[in-house]
């Protein structure tokens, strides 16, 4: 596997990044997750399998790493664009994701401010479908007036573009 | 506001104070027995007493549930304790559903079912009408629904001064409203679309296979039990076995005999299994039949319980035909129409949504093709590095259980506090020989997907032992959605998925192109959604498909004319004027 594959450049450079502070989240999120990992470990070396804590110690760090590198590569990749009649994003590191909302499909649209986003002083965008499988997406990592802004130009360009029955 | 049908209170009554009731015994049963808190007479006082609340709490339910039908809403009132008032706009309801139990049949009762878009359960359930009255509810949905387009303002215009009064006008307001679309539709068209034949449900029975069909033998077993063994013991003793077959005597069999014994037992089981498949089969798909009326499909099937059911051409989101490899070899296929709402025509103990369940080819072909306004595509095979892919994938599932299996002969398990133990697995390389099968099944993979991009219509092809094409028209998709994981990447290969509304992509039915070159990918993205407005705004100006009139005409044994293919011939008038909001007419 070539390190481009990962690294690979974000398709259109004009298109609209989110805030670096999103980084923090994410990788405050892999820490955890390698915390939790490294307890489970821990518990087991202690009671069941003697692993070793530096075994242990090896697994926190890699997932805390992985997690690290992951958060990294998923900001730089994330794009969005609010294009003529559709909303684009381009997101996914391990697995690239490129989706296309028509405005025309928008349900509703919510701006969400999770406990540990308000911490980081950020928000996210959530527009919802009547599709089964991109149902709800988020767009992560704006600044609050920025996620307020996009969800009034959103709500517009749905409303705008209404058909006759968005099902 | 009308309310249910009396009989069905008089059930419901029954039921809640039977069940009350029995609650009330138990109680005092305890209360008095285990518990010695209350002496035993008081079981006597307070099984009658449960019956009579819950007997009252029936009465109560039966006259708190009301429901009307007018304005363009399903009203809904009900609840004794929680009240609750429901609306829902006509233009909404994906589907109207009748079912009729044996003792509904009897009655002439029918269970009316109104599913909309958004939320898995039923949004409303009248339990239960005269049959007549759940005719007039569905036809009356699907009257409004043909007059949509200009119902609001001829609504509100005319009707205005008793809208504002309040509800005691209802049945004014209905009469008055049903009045308007008199006299807008004089009548629907009725035509036979589909019927399941004689032979084509018996083939399904002998075909398709039911899950819960071992399920109930292996519980009735027990029940059974002398029978079955004296089944078992006869065929088993005509086979030259021992003469008698019991559980107690199995130690004192032979090898060879308990070998008999065995074959014959699973045999029996599976042919038992088989046979209450079919009659499972049977039962729900006797006299199966879709007729066009109006802008609705309707189903109707059912030996015991009769489920009919209308589907709104409007409504429909995508088309699935189905075939799994028998289906293929015999040349059969199974069809299934997918709206919002659920999968129309499923039972809730089949979880399979079909419309059609088996028929040749060749109709259900015709019959998608008619739904859906076009021809059958040619699918577009994938790049030959996909298949590679699937090669290398199935080959790497095969040395990953060979590793697994490898490394478990040869690694010793300490243990803490006592020896270590050494596994060993004889053969653990057997599963190498898979690898040519991982070959083979990566070639099937590929051959057997593929997509299409038609005029109206994107269409996918997947799936080896069933294969699935599904139909999504443009106009129905909901998103676009291209993935590209690492392994794609490195072969430069996408797949594209066009998300619906459908309910049947909840059980992984995406239509999704797979493993496409991934130029081919961008364009197709480009496509489904420019081709996803062009054809809303197409829409929006009437212009639609005419396949379904064309079909039907067909099948009506009259010769398919221009002027009978574009054009309804018998009602040309009401045609003109309101058909406009079908798919699939001019």
């Amino acid at each position: 596997m070539t390190p481009t594959l990962l690294l690979a450049p974000p398709p259109n450079p004009d298109m609209e990044t989110i805030n670096p502070r999103v980084q923090f989240l994410w990788i405050g999120r892999a820490v955890v997750v390698a915390a939790v990992l490294g307890a489970i470990a821990a518990a087991v070396d202690r009671f069941a399998l003697s692993i070793g804590s530096v075994a242990v110690g090896t697994l926190l760090l890699v997932v805390a790493l992985a997690g690290t590198v992951h958060a990294v590569l998923r900001f730089r990749r994330w794009r969005f664009e609010i294009q003529d009649d559709a909303l684009y994003l381009v997101r996914g590191v391990i697995t690239q994701v490129d989706t296309s909302v028509p405005y025309v499909r928008v349900q509703h649209t919510d701006t969400q401010r999770g406990p540990i986003e308000r911490l980081v002083g950020l928000s996210s965008v959530v527009v919802y479908t009547a599709g089964t499988r991109g149902a709800d997406i988020r767009i992560p990592g704006l600044r609050p007036q920025r996620a307020t802004e996009l969800r009034e130009q959103l709500r517009e360009l749905a409303a705008e573009s209404e058909g006759a029955d968005a099902v | 506001m009308k309310r249910l049908h009396p009989i069905s209170a008089v059930g419901n009554v029954l039921n809640r104070a039977l069940s009350i009731g029995a609650f009330g015994f138990f109680a005092g049963m305890i209360l008095s027995g285990p518990l010695d808190l209350v002496p035993v007479v008081a079981t006597f006082v307070l099984a009658p007493l449960g019956a009579l609340i819950g007997a009252a709490y029936g009465v109560a339910r039966y006259y708190r549930f009301t429901y009307e039908l007018s304005e363009g809403r399903l009203s809904v009132d009900s609840g004794v304790f929680d009240r609750q008032e429901r609306e829902i706009p006509l233009s909404r309801i994906q589907n109207v559903d009748i079912e009729r139990g044996p003792l509904q049949r009897v009655l002439g009762l029918a269970v009316v079912k109104f599913e909309t878009a958004g939320g898995s359960a039923t949004e409303a359930t009248l339990n239960a009408v005269t049959v007549d009255e759940a005719r007039d509810l569905q036809s009356a949905v699907a009257r409004y629904r043909q007059r949509e387009p200009e119902a609001e303002p001829t609504e509100a215009a005319p009707d205005s001064d008793e809208s504002d009064r309040p509800a005691t006008a209802g049945d004014d307001t209905e009469t008055a409203t049903e009045r308007t679309i008199e006299r807008q539709i004089e009548q629907p068209t009725e035509r036979r679309l589909y019927e399941l034949s004689t032979a084509d449900l018996l083939t399904l029975a002998l075909v398709s296979f039911r899950p819960a069909a071992p399920a109930v033998v292996l519980f009735s077993v027990p029940f059974a039990q002398e029978y079955a063994l004296r089944l078992l013991s006869e065929s088993v003793a005509t086979l030259g076995g021992p003469a008698t077959v019991s559980l107690e005597l199995l130690p004192t069999y032979s090898t060879p005999e308990l070998l008999l014994v065995g074959i014959v037992a699973v045999a029996q089981f599976v042919l038992a299994a088989w046979l209450l498949s079919a009659a499972f089969t049977i039962t729900e798909y006797y006299g199966f039949q879709i007729d066009y009326v109006g802008d609705d499909l309707r189903y109707r099937r059912g030996l015991i319980q009769e489920y009919s059911g209308s589907i709104p051409l409007e409504k429909i989101q995508t088309v699935t035909v189905r075939e799994n490899v028998l289906m293929r070899q015999f040349g059969y296929a199974a069809l299934a129409v997918e709206t919002a709402g659920y999968a129309p025509g499923s039972g809730s103990q089949d979880a399979s949504n079909t419309a059609i369940p088996l028929d040749d080819r060749e109709t259900v072909l015709a019959l998608a093709e008619a739904l859906t306004d076009a021809e059958t595509p040619e699918m577009e095979a994938l790049p030959k590095r996909s298949r590679r892919r699937y090669a290398v994938r199935y080959s790497l599932v095969a040395l990953a259980i060979t590793a697994v299996l490898g490394i478990a002969d040869w690694v010793t398990v300490p243990i803490p506090g006592s020896e270590s133990v050494a596994v060993s697995i004889p053969f653990w390389y057997a599963p190498l020989a898979l690898l040519p099968v991982a070959v083979v099944a990566g070639h099937l993979t590929w051959t057997h997907r593929g997509f299409a991009v038609l005029d109206h219509l994107f269409a996918t092809r997947s799936g080896v032992l069933v294969q699935a094409t599904r139909f999504v028209p443009y106009y129905r998709v909901q998103t676009v959605i291209d993935t590209r994981n690492v392994f794609q990447r490195r072969l430069s290969l996408a797949s594209v998925t066009a998300d619906t509304a459908s309910t049947a992509s909840l059980l992984g039915g995406d239509a999704t192109a797979y493993d496409v070159d991934d130029a081919t990918a961008r364009e197709l993205h480009e496509t489904l959604r420019s081709r996803l407005m062009a054809d809303l705004r197409a829409r929006e100006r009437g212009d639609r498909g005419h396949a379904l009139a064309a079909y039907i005409d067909e099948r009506a044994d009259s010769p398919p004319d221009e002027t009978s293919a574009k054009r309804q011939p018998d009602d040309p008038g009401s045609r003109a004027e309101t058909g406009e909001d079908s798919p699939f007419e001019e």
